[in-house]
């Protein structure tokens, strides 16, 4: 009987903490397709997640960055309950464009992505590592403005062609202001607890560029990142681009031709790209081969050292990782 | 000390708040165990170098970084002395937990 009475003393001081004696990150293996490299300890649970990643990176590939590609991508894919612990419940995912310290993993920046990621959030993820790597001065509302623009993106493909979609119109939240849109830090954006707002206001931006005036305005949102990527203010940049227009008059602007877009249908594919087929998404099987074990180990540590880890903020550019910088 | 008791304190010895360190600095010659620093909620005007991030693994539960500001310098203590730290410059989740400090020195 005392046996038994220890036995069950020693399995409550086991079970007590829910993190002490498990073996986390015994199991754990990379999956490699074309575009993505993928870290899992699930069976067959990342498979959608990954061919959705594919997708959103073909089409990527094929639209506003044509001209480039960029190396595969590493995703961390954790289930919920690795998820939630670790970064808490205001995101779905995230996009680190460097990772804190050193380690094997990681070295070109890291997306992390919860279960079910389709499309949409695939390719806002991916969004943040291309506009990245191609501009890595982009102001953070330039990258949230482009990557929830994304969302909408779509990949057709049928009869030895594919092309990708972009422009439309998607679903709607309120905006803050552009005024708060160019000057909040990165920090002041996650303590506003509108970040889903601030995401909408710069999304409505990149469309108005990209679509009124029926595409008139696109040859300028190149000059606009051009502007903003060379450390100029935006406010500066916009008054380049529309000499005389006030930003509380571009403001209004961009609020009626969201107005308007919501009762006006727009084609079936508003601005097309067509993906070349050495650049169209790999649906093949995944090359799979065993993780080693303090590798894991050593990329979840560097996660768990960044900062605003029970925030919002889904997309960490390099100076997220000073103190300066993350506030 | 029953022994109902014991189980009870090692139960909750079992969980007690942790926070790990990550060295991200220069690796600094360490202070005495009993060191003095601060603990900040804003970046200091002075000039600094950082040395490294105290964290808890677990974000969700509060249980780790409930204690307020004694338990937590007490809980990091040996970790921001052996790195020679200053201070702490802490962050609060939204509940106003500390889960995370940047241990710093003043140059």
């Amino acid at each position: 009987m005392r046996g038994v009475r220890r036995l069950f003393v020693a399995a409550l001081l086991l079970v007590g903490c829910t993190h002490a004696p498990w073996n986390p990150y015994s199991g754990w293996k990379v999956a490699r397709t074309k575009h993505i490299t993928l870290y899992t300890d699930t069976k067959y649970l990342y498979t959608t997640t990954l061919e959705s990643l594919e997708i959103a990176y073909a089409a990527l590939g094929a639209s506003l960055f044509s001209k480039r590609t960029i190396a595969p991508v590493e995703v961390l894919f954790l289930e919920w309950d690795q998820f939630l612990p670790t970064f808490g419940h205001y995101r779905n995912g995230l996009s680190l464009a460097r990772l804190p310290g050193q380690g094997v993993l990681g070295r070109r920046g890291l997306i992390i992505v919860g279960e079910e990621t389709h499309v949409p959030l695939a390719a806002h993820r991916l969004a943040h590592m291309f506009l990245q790597s191609m501009a890595p001065t982009a102001p953070l509302w330039l990258h949230e403005g482009y990557a929830t623009y994304v969302q909408t993106i779509e990949y057709r493909a049928g009869k030895g062609m594919q092309e990708a979609c972009l422009g439309k119109i998607g679903g709607g939240d309120p905006t803050v202001s552009l005024e708060q849109l160019f000057t909040w830090t990165w920090g002041q954006a996650d303590e506003s607890k509108k970040y889903e707002w601030y995401r909408f206001a710069a999304r409505n931006l990149v469309d108005y560029f990209l679509t009124a005036e029926e595409g008139k305005l696109r040859p300028k949102f190149q000059d606009l990142l051009v502007g903003v990527t060379s450390g100029k203010d935006a406010k500066t940049v916009l008054a380049e681009i529309f000499p005389g227009t006030t930003v509380e008059d571009l403001e209004k602007k961009i609020s009626e031709y969201r107005r308007e877009s919501e009762v006006r249908p727009r084609p079936i594919c508003p601005i097309s790209f067509p993906i070349a087929a050495d650049r169209a998404a790999d649906f093949g099987k995944p090359r799979v081969e065993p993780l080693a074990k303090q590798d894991i180990e050593q990329l979840m540590f560097r996660l768990w050292l960044l900062p605003r880890r029970a925030g919002y903020m889904d997309f960490y550019p390099p100076s997220a990782l000073t103190l300066k910088g993350s506030r | 000390m029953t022994r109902g008791a014991l189980v009870g304190l090692l139960l909750v010895s079992a969980c007690s708040t942790s926070y790990i360190y990550g060295q991200t600095g220069p690796r600094l010659a360490a202070k005495g165990a009993d060191c003095r620093f601060e603990l900040l909620d804003d970046v200091p005007k002075k000039d600094f170098e950082e040395l490294g991030i105290l964290a808890t693994k677990d974000v969700e539960d509060g249980g780790e970084a409930a204690g307020g500001v004694g338990p937590f310098m007490e809980a990091v203590r040996d970790q921001v002395c052996s790195a020679g730290g200053d201070a702490v410059v802490v962050e609060r989740d939204f509940f106003g937990r500390l889960y995370r400090g940047t241990v710093i020195k003043y140059r």
